[in-house]
């Protein structure tokens, strides 16, 4: 197991990208934290990994909010006694063209997708360093490699994961802290479903979409989520600051 | 195709000094009639002054760019005394040194509400005025917009953000005449360099190691990064949208930094 011993928090844990991690991650050995604003399903999740025979804690948080980040590390202190692994996975997908996107919907955005990371970095990070090593990953996207129409604050937001990831991984590299992301295409995912919902002709949309794939197809949470295990593994040991693409060639 | 301006209208955020300054001057010397947004009123009318006793066009407007109502408020003013807008160059940023852990949320918010969402309030306003007649977005991003360098996580975020920004919204307004690219500067001769560099017990030193890390073997000035800018603002860059240039004095082409050219594999063969 690659995991073993190791505790993992992963936000957005609840569905998707987040929960297949969180499934894949225990599989391994690792406790896990699963953090979501979403209780009820957070609660099941923890209750699978359980039931599968993995340790888990759900902790029902909005990440956007320096306290509840704070809580957060705590209760996974109480519970595991220490923190080697960080998922910063949880995000929105705010859509349209920027004249058509609101100050609220902007700010609830990168708050969301970049301030998280910022807080739950911040809060966790001295406790890596004190453990004398420490793995974040990041949940970026391909978009912020190529870009796609009607994602402009979704794609700033994921771009600047990038330079965060990079900056983190330059900061605390002698602190043996690793800093990755990883960089989704479009993934098959509740999220997508609920874009795709949205058109007007949403089986019309997902070909659309799935045309637009060089692989013809999307991927799978399960997919990302093996490419998030390798990051955090003792495999990936002299990966640092990297931008994963895992997209079946969209960004291409 | 030479570069002229006459008659078009810019928007220069952050126009007081620095870069926004020289790319005020810049365009006003090539015929534009060039608004200045920044909130230092002092320099920002002292620009505009010595432009217009040029016999250039250009006027202050003071202006939060982290404020959207400011923003809006700035760029219906511009729009009502020169009638249309044609070019904006988003250049309003602040540098704030600290890691993920020593950056506090306040610093952090600030940071990112000019460098970042003061990019997208300030679009926001123009595109409309844009769409009407074709333009240009030139964003200023930086080095950092690609690479990181160490203490400066949310300026790092903010500028690879920025890079995100120019890319999508070059695409939403690629078929409608809007032209969006960024420019990245290297180590620029700026108050802001002149700041930083201040805040180390040797400032000289500070400013040699920058020298230093150019290949070219000094840092750039405020009007070589307004030369980029004017260009990507021109029609001779007709068919280039969503690009990032650098100006970087070749910062980013050493593997290793320009340390390792010195002492590294292969320097053993230089003749």
């Amino acid at each position: 197991m690659r995991l073993q011993g190791k505790t993992a928090i992963i936000t957005g844990a609840a569905a998707g990208i987040g929960a297949a991690s969180a499934l894949l991650f225990a599989k391994e050995g690792a406790n896990i934290v699963a953090v979501d604003i979403d209780r009820e399903l957070v609660l099941r999740l923890s209750e699978q990994i359980e039931k599968n025979g993995g340790k888990s804690l759900a902790a029902v948080a909005d990440v956007s909010h320096k306290d509840q980040v704070e809580s957060v590390l705590r209760a996974t202190l109480a519970k595991f006694g220490r923190v080697d692994i960080l998922f910063n996975n949880a995000g929105i997908v705010p859509t349209g063209k920027l004249e058509d996107l609101s100050e609220q919907e902007w700010d609830r955005a990168v708050a969301i997708n970049l301030k998280s990371i910022y807080l739950l970095c911040h809060a966790v990070i001295p406790t890596m360093k004190s453990q004398g090593a420490g793995v974040i990953l990041n949940t970026a996207s391909a978009t912020a490699l190529r870009a796609v129409p009607d994602r402009a604050c979704y794609t700033a937001t994921k771009a600047a994961i990038i330079g965060l990831t990079k900056s983190l991984a330059l900061d605390y590299v002698r602190d043996n802290i690793r800093v990755n992301c990883i960089c989704p295409g479009t993934t098959e995912t509740p999220s997508l479903t609920q874009r795709l919902g949205a058109f007007p002709d949403p089986a019309e949309a997902r070909k659309n979409f799935i045309a637009r794939q060089p692989m013809g197809r999307f991927g799978t949470a399960e997919e990302i989520a093996e490419a998030a295990l390798y990051l955090v593994s003792p495999q990936a040991a002299f990966v640092t600051g990297v931008a994963f693409p895992v997209d079946g060639g969209l960004s291409i | 195709m030479n570069l002229d301006f006459s008659g078009k209208v810019a928007i220069v955020t952050g126009g007081a000094m620095g870069i926004g300054g020289a790319t005020v001057r810049r365009l006003a010397g090539l015929g534009a009639s060039v608004a200045i947004f920044d909130i230092d009123d002092q320099a920002g009318r002292k620009t505009a002054a010595l432009i217009t006793n040029a016999g250039g066009t250009c006027d202050f407007f003071p202006c939060d760019v982290a404020t959207g109502a400011e923003v809006s408020r700035a760029v219906e003013e511009v729009a009502r005394k020169f009638g249309h807008i044609d070019i904006l160059v988003s250049n309003a940023g602040i540098q704030l040194y600290g890691d993920a852990v020593t950056t506090t949320e306040d610093d952090w918010d600030k940071l990112m509400g000019i460098n970042l969402k003061g990019c997208f309030l300030v679009s926001k306003s123009v595109v409309p005025h844009l769409l009407k007649r074709g333009g240009a977005i030139v964003i200023v991003g930086s080095v950092q917009s690609m690479t990181a360098i160490s203490n400066s996580a949310a300026y790092v975020t903010s500028k690879h953000g920025l890079l995100g920004l120019t890319r999508a919204m070059s695409l939403d307004y690629a078929g409608r005449g809007i032209r969006v690219n960024c420019v990245c500067p290297g180590t620029i001769d700026t108050p802001m360099l002149r700041w930083a560099a201040n805040l180390s017990d040797d400032p000289g030193k500070v400013i040699e190691t920058c020298n230093h890390m150019h290949p070219v073997g000094r840092i750039g000035k405020p009007e070589e990064v307004a030369d980029a800018i004017a260009y990507l603002a021109s029609p001779m860059a007709s068919f280039i949208t969503g690009a990032a240039l650098l100006v970087d004095g070749g910062m980013l082409v050493p593997a290793g930094g320009m340390g390792f050219q010195g002492s590294g594999t292969g320097a053993a063969t230089h003749k």
